[in-house]
């Protein structure tokens, strides 16, 4: 242990660490412009009349037109200034905090990468990133650093470790694996790309892909991590996340990752790159700064801990829970399981008043967009949450007990689709917990 | 580690080729061709079909104009004769509710349902003629002919238009409509339809995509919902609303409804105006092997309109009224077909109908 806590405290220099925080905040940055001049801002935070909470986090609500705009700005302002390194203290909290809210609003736009980002942002909080490499060490050289303990770096690598990791851990599942899927759906509709479309057709491409997925998602950390296999591994990355970019709807994710996967290059590597980009920069070369290190900050070492311990752990919650994952997805969410299945239904909500036995259906587009009602439709807890606020909606129009079942279908990897949930159960009597939901129908993969 | 790693790639190869050999019976497929099937549904079905509206929209122009010159029963009836032919061939491209189409609001302008009829009788007797607002489109389109032409008894429609006001309303009306059609009649055939074929793939600006999501929102919502549902009364607490009908005055909701199903039946099969089975979405499912999701769409659409035409006879409002259990049951149906259209059917063909991100979770 004590060997453990010398040479995670051994000191190496700080240069992958400001190259990273550079980086990060300006591909977030850049996230944030895309995100507003696709409109989501209203589409996503103003526009819906309902926001799908988190549990245990219903509290948070967004806010107005205005202030969601005002709250978007925060957060572009504070992933710039975290990017040339000013302010950054403030810079990083803020980040966090406006990212963490925006995403913790309504569960329907929930992406593993927005996760991921707000990790970061966590960590990023308790990282000297701006002391080198920034303006306020040009401005003000005598707070430069030039060298750091490793495991101020380490955790990026690990936390990037740890995600790749689960994600390959998470493709270990038969359809994965010995079905190709979702992969084989996925490709044929790319058929119509010139040159390789005619291979993305081929049944075997799919077995390639998604075969080479896993063991990328399993190994590429690792690879990264030795300096024989760093480059051609960093090409790996640069290809498989392009490949991904061109191929599926997946935004910005792609550049977020091989823009932080730089962290695990050395430290002449990001030095050399560093004084490049310096170069163009109209300052005088300054002299180098005094060596000043941190002193190993054992409360913080103990908060890493607690942070990875549980991020080890959270992934694997869905072993506790009886039945297909994809099918109930309890468990799935936080857990690194990126683009893993094809999975798509139809609910439809029906409302019985017991005082008159009068019954009719929800039209679900009345209440939701038509990504929420896309998302809910595959996710249990959704349907629920969805049940308790019609319940709320009738209670206003004076249906004191209305009784609410769904009929949900739904198809997973191209399955025929079939009753997600009991039919008959009604809805408003049931809580939503982190027990399991013994109302979810058992999957049937020969249907 | 270079031995190590040497291992690793030759796994990955070995992995392949047993991949390969294992899975390898997507015999000689041909690629299924996505421009081919556009070029099919915009030259055999969209523009005939535009085209036929269009004309349609011309003959009833010139049955107005000589109703306007002698205003007897005879004319009446040629009129709406021709009005019902209008109503029906609209039902030909009302799923199509983007590009050139939605470009000028075809569906808001031309067939905005239930009419308000309070509204129209106060346009007409104060002269208020500026129906291109936004709040009006319930003033306008088929259905306020549809009031106006069969809300009375034909002798006493005939002696309403001996009213000059009622002739300057229709004449509106009647004008609004022919430029909208003819509007996207022409974009269609001056460009689009070159647009349309060409814009390949399946995400959002995709062809694929744009007609899929217009189609799964035109059927659940004024389809399934508009012609059906709402009278039936699934939007209000169960409550019928009969009045609430498509072409409530005329009665041929289900006429309509029926018509409209077959024409979506004909996109889905790429069935032309010529009567021609060519490429479409039923020849892409087939190209991917899904041919029981293709079995089990054609089967709904039958069982579909079968239902529908157990409620043929008679008006829609009646059998609402008399014979509410088939109408509930038609109902059912058309809902079975939303689950395969809107749902498998894209998720097959990995049509997207979302524009945002998406980690594919």
């Amino acid at each position: 242990m004590k060997e453990l806590i010398k040479r995670l405290s051994g000191l190496t220099h700080i240069a992958p660490l400001a190259s990273f925080r550079f980086i990060f905040g300006l591909i977030l940055f850049a996230g944030v412009l895309r995100f507003a001049f696709k409109g989501w801002i209203t589409d996503l935070y103003v526009t819906p009349t309902f926001f799908f909470t988190y549990y245990g986090f219903e509290f948070i609500k967004p806010l107005g037109e205005v202030s969601m705009n005002i709250v978007f700005v925060i957060m572009g302002l504070s992933f710039l200034l975290m990017a040339i390194g000013y302010w950054y203290r403030f810079a990083s909290i803020s980040a966090f905090i406006t990212f963490t809210y925006v995403e913790l609003i309504d569960k329907t736009n929930y992406l593993n990468h927005y996760y991921f980002v707000s990790l970061v942002c966590l960590l990023l909080i308790f990282l000297p990133a701006d002391r080198f490499f920034s303006l306020r060490t040009l401005l003000k050289p005598e707070d430069k650093l030039s060298h750091v303990p490793a495991y101020q770096i380490g955790v990026l690598k690990l936390q990037l470790g740890i995600v790749y990791f689960f994600a390959g851990l998470a493709k270990l599942n038969s359809d994965w694996i010995l079905r190709a899927l979702p992969l084989k759906i996925w490709l044929p509709a790319k058929a119509h790309i010139p040159l390789i479309g005619g291979l993305l057709a081929k049944t075997w491409i799919a077995y390639l892909f998604s075969w080479f997925g896993a063991i990328y998602d399993l190994v590429i950390p690792f690879l990264l991590l030795v300096k024989k296999y760093r480059n051609i591994a960093y090409l790996v990355v640069i290809i498989f996340h392009l490949a991904t970019y061109f191929l599926f709807q997946i935004g910005m994710f792609p550049f977020v990752m091989i823009g932080a996967t730089i962290i695990f290059f050395s430290s002449e590597w990001h030095l050399k790159y560093q004084q490049k980009l310096l170069n163009l920069l109209p300052v005088k070369k300054q002299a180098q700064s005094t060596v000043e290190t941190n002193k190993i900050n054992r409360p913080l070492i103990l908060v890493f801990t607690v942070f990875f311990l549980f991020q080890l752990l959270f992934p694997l919650r869905f072993i506790a829970y009886p039945g297909k994952l994809f099918w109930t997805e309890q468990g799935y969410r936080f857990s690194w399981r990126v683009m893993l299945m094809e999975k798509a239904g139809y609910a439809v909500f029906h409302v019985t008043d017991p005082k008159t036995n009068r019954s009719w259906e929800v039209n679900n587009y009345d209440f939701l967009t038509l990504n929420q009602e896309k998302m809910m439709s595959t996710q249990t807890d959704m349907l629920l949450q969805f049940a308790h606020y019609l319940k709320k909606y009738y209670q206003t129009q004076g249906i004191l007990e209305p009784i609410i079942t769904v009929e949900c279908y739904a198809s997973l990897n191209g399955s025929s689709s079939q009753l997600l949930i009991d039919p008959t159960l009604d809805l408003t009597k049931v809580e939503d917990t982190f027990a399991p939901k013994n109302w979810i129908l058992p999957f049937n993969p020969n249907l | 580690m270079m031995k190590k790693f040497r291992i690793f790639i030759s796994g990955i190869v070995i992995l392949t080729l047993f991949s390969c050999a294992d899975t390898d019976n997507d015999s000689p497929k041909d690629n299924f061709d996505q421009q081919a099937m556009l070029s099919n549904l915009s030259e055999n079905i969209f523009l005939p079909n535009y085209a036929l509206l269009e004309s349609e929209v011309e003959d009833f122009i010139l049955r107005w104009e000589a109703f306007k010159r002698i205003k007897n029963e005879a004319n009446f009836i040629q009129l709406s004769e021709q009005f019902k032919e209008v109503y029906h061939s609209y039902q030909k491209v009302n799923y199509a509710e983007f590009g050139p189409a939605a470009d000028v609001s075809l569906r808001n302008n031309l067939n905005t349902f239930p009419t308000d009829t309070a509204a129209i009788i106060n346009n007409i007797q104060s002269g208020n003629l500026t129906i291109n607002t936004l709040g009006s489109f319930d003033q306008k389109g088929l259905p306020a002919i549809d009031y106006l032409l069969f809300s009375k008894s034909t002798s006493a429609t005939v002696n309403l238009f001996n009213d000059a006001k009622y002739v300057t309303y229709m004449d509106t009306l009647v004008d609004d409509i022919n430029y909208r059609v003819k509007s996207t009649n022409n974009s269609w055939k001056s460009s689009y339809a070159g647009t349309f074929s060409n814009k390949i793939g399946s995400d959002i600006g995709s062809s694929i995509g744009i007609l899929t999501n217009a189609w799964n929102q035109h059927y659940e919502r004024n389809y399934r919902d508009g012609k059906i549902g709402i009278p039936l009364g699934i939007r209000s607490l169960g409550l019928p609303l009969p009045e609430k009908a498509e072409a409530y005055f005329s009665g041929i909701s289900t006429s309509l409804a029926i018509k409209n199903l077959i024409e979506m039946e004909a996109l889905y099969l790429g069935i032309g105006n010529d009567g021609i089975n060519r490429s479409s979405f039923d020849d892409y499912l087939l190209a991917i092997d899904a041919q029981q999701l293709d079995s089990r769409i054609k089967t709904q659409f039958t069982a579909a309109e079968e239902a529908l035409k157990r409620i043929e006879s008679g008006e829609l409002s009646e059998q609402i009224k008399n014979n509410p259990a088939a109408v509930e049951s038609a109902y059912q149906e058309l809902q079975k077909l939303i689950l395969l259209i809107k749902v498998e059917m894209p998720s097959r063909l990995g049509i997207l109908i979302t524009y945002q991100d998406n980690d594919g979770d």
